[in-house]
């Protein structure tokens, strides 16, 4: 009996460990913000640029992020066409960092450089972050492709969205602003 | 009446008396558990977690005092506070951060505010326009704010004076920069008190207090057993209840029942 209970003590202890172990992975920064913006420009970064979230600006970032934007004062980095934005929304509780290249009108690239939630950080890998490739702002504000979800991450991929979403719509403002 | 019946009258009697009794005593308590649990099934609705206590007995009572530091700097005709995690221009509210206030200053339209490791900008009503820190070209180790004498903002930081540029988004190490550095001031006496009393009663909010209220554990260590023996009491009164009323009910049915007298026979027509 006692052999039987020593058995199954260290199963669950097993699986506590392994448990913790995974909600502690979930979080980390995996790029830095110039790491990202060297490796975007290949080691030339262009002088940042800002754009106010003010008048129909802030109206439009509302309605994408169905809440008011945490910041008056987004910074983008932009050579002709092509423009990289890093941009925070919060997931479940904490901020998710991401890192958004656009060309052309179409999401280029995009990357998550922090994630800070316990858990539903399979948004980070590259299976999921590159169905956002070449994905385009329909004039309803919405994304051009559709996105699969994953279960357990729904609040992430919903956050990544997003974001994805503010960026091509603060990129189009950018371009007819210039 | 049978011989056993007037023992069971007094023991009901007797049972009766303890009911109403513990039912009296029981009651304030019953009202402070049922009113809190109701409140309390609907905390999201009645925004509870977010209406504060400002009532000085009970922040006392919770050990909620003035931070030991506070540090102020006084900008042109406002102040600029922190009080423990909370910063406050004047007695607006900016928010919260875990690092040092170091100073702060206007600089065109928008309120400059320097952190031990961060730099956030703001409107003059405390909207936030962009926290700055190490991706925007900020050292680490912030210790003072200023304004150089061509008119940039600079900060002094672990690893020199930095400098920005107009619209505060490009900073650049400056060693050669001449500056004048925002100093600590004490706070005015009234508005310190406001202040304080802003800061503790932001410190407890009304779901505590009604959730110890529940619990009893607002009333000490001892709270937790007096709801306890509340609880108790309305055990007893749900079962004394429930057999006073079963015992009547048998009675009244029995009193109703046609009595025949011993010894007289039915009559034959």
């Amino acid at each position: 009996m006692i052999l039987f209970m020593k058995k199954y003590t260290q199963l669950l202890t097993f699986f506590v460990f392994m448990a913790c172990a995974y909600a502690a992975t979930a979080r980390g920064v995996y790029q830095k913000q110039a790491d990202f913006l060297s490796q975007t420009f290949t080691g030339n970064v262009p002088k940042p640029g800002l754009i106010w979230l003010t008048g129909k600006i802030r109206k439009a970032a509302t309605q994408i992020l169905q809440h008011k934007p945490s910041r008056l004062r987004v910074r983008y980095w932009a050579r002709g066409m092509r423009s990289a934005w890093v941009l925070e929304e919060i997931g479940k509780e904490q901020p998710i960092t991401l890192g958004i290249v656009i060309n052309k009108g179409r999401i280029e690239r995009l990357r998550v450089l922090a994630f800070r939630e316990s858990r539903g950080d399979e948004v980070r890998h590259d299976f999921f972050t590159r169905q956002f490739s070449q994905a385009a702002l329909k004039p309803d504000l919405q994304l051009s492709t559709s996105i699969d979800g994953i279960s357990g991450a729904t609040l992430s991929v919903r956050a990544l969205q997003k974001l994805a979403r503010l960026a091509l719509y603060l990129d189009q403002q950018r371009q007819s602003r210039d | 009446m049978g011989r056993h019946q007037k023992p069971r009258i007094k023991k009901l009697r007797s049972l009766y008396i303890w009911h109403r009794y513990i039912g009296v005593s029981a009651a304030l308590l019953v009202v402070v558990l049922a009113s809190t649990g109701l409140m309390l099934n609907h905390t999201e609705k009645l925004q509870l977690d977010s209406h504060y206590v400002s009532n000085p007995w009970l922040l006392d009572q919770y050990g909620i005092h003035a931070p030991a530091n506070v540090h102020s700097y006084h900008l042109q005709n406002h102040w600029l506070s922190q009080w423990g995690e909370r910063l406050f221009l004047d007695q607006v509210d900016l928010g919260e951060t875990q690092e040092k206030l170091q100073g702060g200053l206007f600089y065109k339209d928008m309120l400059v505010i320097a952190l031990k490791n961060k730099v956030w900008l703001l409107t003059p009503q405390g909207e936030l326009i962009e926290k700055l820190g190490n991706s925007e070209g900020i050292p680490t180790g912030i210790s003072a704010i200023g304004i150089t004498d061509d008119g940039q903002v600079a900060v002094m930081t672990a690893q020199g004076v930095y400098t920005a540029n107009r619209d505060l988004s490009i900073w650049q190490d400056a060693p050669k920069a001449i500056a004048v550095w925002v100093d600590k001031e004490d706070l005015p006496a009234s508005l310190n008190q406001r202040l304080l009393e802003k800061y503790r009663g932001h410190g407890l909010s009304l779901e505590r207090v009604i959730l110890d209220l529940h619990s009893g554990r607002i009333f000490g260590p001892y709270g937790l057993y007096i709801m306890d023996a509340a609880a108790v009491l309305m055990l007893f009164l749900a079962f004394s209840g429930s057999w006073i009323w079963v015992i009547r009910q048998i009675r009244n049915h029995q009193q109703k029942q046609p009595v025949t007298k011993p010894g007289k026979q039915p009559r034959r027509d």
